[in-house]
């Protein structure tokens, strides 16, 4: 299957006062194929909001290349751009400052077309409204007037404004309550198989992750330690640190699990070797001096680890 | 002494002049030696409860019985209450920043508290943070204890915090969200620590909106929906046979991590009922799926022994 968005071995680093520099994705490569949800799991800090504002183009990474649907953004025209934006929409964590509020939601949904020049009429984004499950009765009311669902339902409602391809969404149910959130899971799924779209889901929650994506890319430190299949990952994890955030999952009906030991390391100052092998419970002498690469594993796994666990 | 009531809030009300009713009936016990999870959705008032054990919630018409180790809550004068808060019950929260003072380092934040609250020297006090410290799991504590707060990641704020609420051993502990704000390999750190402080220190109450913490980490519970306690029991058999329909469609509603991946999870229809629209029955009535014509009156709790209900349905 084409990727519709490939990132290759793309790095984004930002330099800090003081000689200091602060990777925060380093080498990175990934697929999003067309129609496929691929899940960006990691702690914070682990860089994947960063990839997630690299591959939508509002940040230009340090190395690497960036291909949608087979063009390299950063080489584009800016009118080619702009053609090309229109399939790549995001949606964020936070509802609440991603509207203007003394905008009615009416004109908030109609920004994108105003802004790419696409005719929309009043009956089509009631229409659109519909669709993510808000009354139409919304369209001449203000933000304020939503519940936290309902404004993620609007979010969603205007990236998907312009039939994308793709969406990122960054954490987009982490600010709502369970039963809200459900709904809105249950909401991104039914729109993906109805639009044929791709999404790149960033999220920490494994258990949301679980129900909506295909693919996991786990992340730690600026870099993928393993990427698989949802399921047989969640199942079986290969990498320590997947096997450790699986356990951490807090979940009825299952004990409190032996935590890992310590903190994320600074960033500014990654560990040598494996970045893991600080915490990792199964490090030897070579994971401290040896960075681990990606590799292919049997069942479409990549894993960066010298001694995987399956 | 386990066993025996600590803390026992009954049929507590909140009234705002503005709001609304923020809290409609609530009661729940602290036993000695228990991890109470009080759960619930935003709003649905477990913050403002664990507030008003410490006389802290916001202004307003209080009504109901608070009492802790004998003692009646409701009538404490501001000095008596000077004298309660931080000694025999503390606090803490989601944010371990903004709890700490900015521009002072950890251990003389602490030594303070301690200071004011006991009859310790200056040295016995600081002797006494390090060593708390050291049992919070903080590495090098004595260092530890002279950074500032910023200084310190998440995980260590956070013990730092849960210390400070220890310090002068307090009988109850209110834990506010304390994990809701960090990573869940470092959740997994501060909850076990939570259990040994309720094994072994101060009684629990652990504030959440998270079924699975609750799961995890408690030995009793108590769900609330829209300032009303509903369901109360021990932890085991209130998840695994959840008599109320919300507790049980709240549990429905989380993913699950093992077995099949179902096409759509189960929702709950409809929003919690705001403060100033709260219905005169049942809370949940206007959601329940098995609504009858006997909600219309608000239901006391029912059920045989610790584990009940505010629902008609229950036998």
């Amino acid at each position: 299957m084409k990727a519709l968005l490939q990132a290759r071995n793309v790095a984004r680093m930002y330099k800090l006062g003081g000689g200091a520099a602060l990777r925060a994705v380093d080498g990175i490569s990934l697929n999003v194929a067309r129609g496929e949800t691929l899940a960006l799991v990691g702690e914070s800090g682990c860089g994947k909001s960063t990839l997630g504002r690299l591959l939508m183009g509002f940040d230009r990474p340090d190395s690497g290349e960036i291909l949608f649907d087979g063009q390299n953004l950063a080489k584009c025209s800016a009118r080619e751009q702009r053609a090309l934006r229109s399939q790549l929409q995001m949606v964020f964590q936070d509802s609440a400052s991603a509207f203007n509020p003394r905008w009615t939601i009416g004109s908030a949904l109609a920004e994108p077309f105003r802004i790419h020049g696409r005719p929309w009429s009043r009956q089509s984004l009631e229409t659109l409204l519909n669709r993510v499950g808000l009354s139409a009765a919304f369209f001449d009311r203000y933000p304020a007037a939503l519940s936290g669902g309902q404004r993620q339902r609007l979010n969603i409602a205007r990236a998907i404004a312009l039939s994308p391809r793709l969406i990122v969404a960054d954490e987009p149910v982490s600010a709502l309550d369970v039963s809200v959130q459900a709904q809105i899971v249950n909401l991104l799924r039914h729109l993906q198989a109805e639009l044929d779209l791709a999404c790149l889901f960033i999220s920490h929650d494994l258990a949301v992750v679980r129900q909506i994506s295909d693919r996991i890319a786990v992340m730690y430190l600026g870099a993928i330690v393993e990427e698989g299949e949802t399921l047989a990952l969640l199942a079986a994890p290969s990498h320590p640190y997947t096997l450790a955030l699986v356990e951490a999952v807090p979940q009825p009906g299952k004990l409190l699990g032996t935590p890992l030991q310590g903190d994320v390391p600074s960033p500014l100052s990654p560990p040598t070797g494996c970045r893991f092998h600080t915490r990792c419970p199964v490090a030897q002498s070579r994971c401290a001096v040896d960075r681990p690469e990606l590799q292919e594993r049997p069942g479409l796994r990549r894993v960066a680890c010298h001694f995987p666990l399956v | 002494m386990t066993g025996e009531a600590l803390l026992s809030v009954s049929d507590l009300r909140l009234q705002h002049r503005q709001a609304g009713i923020l809290l409609d009936g609530v009661s729940l016990t602290v036993k000695r030696g228990q991890i109470l999870g009080v759960v619930g959705e935003s709003g649905s008032g477990k913050s403002l409860t664990g507030l008003s054990v410490l006389g802290l919630q916001p202004q307003g018409q209080l009504s109901g019985t608070l009492r802790f180790d004998g003692e009646d809550l409701t009538r404490f004068s501001s000095r008596d209450w000077r004298r309660f808060r931080g000694r025999r019950a503390a606090m803490i929260f989601q944010d371990p920043m903004t709890a700490f003072l900015p521009v002072r380092r950890i251990g003389p934040q602490i030594v303070e508290q301690i200071r004011v609250h006991t009859a310790l020297s200056h040295q016995a006090a600081r002797e006494r943070v390090v060593s708390l410290l050291g049992r919070m799991g903080v590495p090098s504590p004595e260092q530890t204890a002279q950074r500032f707060p910023h200084e310190l990641s998440g995980g260590l704020r956070q013990r730092a915090m849960i210390a400070m609420a220890l310090s002068c051993d307090p009988e109850l502990l209110i834990a506010d969200e304390p994990t809701t704000a960090l990573d869940v390999t470092v959740q997994t750190q501060i909850l076990t620590l939570l259990k040994e402080i309720g094994a072994r220190e101060a009684s629990v109450m652990l504030i959440t909106h998270d079924m699975g913490v609750v799961a995890q980490s408690c030995t009793d519970v108590a769900v609330l929906y829209a300032g009303v306690v509903i369901e109360t029991g021990p932890v085991a058999e209130v998840l695994q046979a959840p008599l109320h329909p919300y507790t049980k469609a709240l549990l429905r509603a989380i993913p699950p991590m093992t077995g099949s991946r179902p096409e759509r999870l189960p929702v709950i229809d409809g929003v919690p009922p705001s403060p100033d629209t709260r219905p005169v029955g049942c809370v949940f009535a206007p959601r329940c799926p098995q609504v009858t014509p006997d909600c219309a009156i608000r239901p006391p709790m029912r059920g045989e022994g610790a584990h009940r209900a505010a629902c008609v349905l229950v036998p």
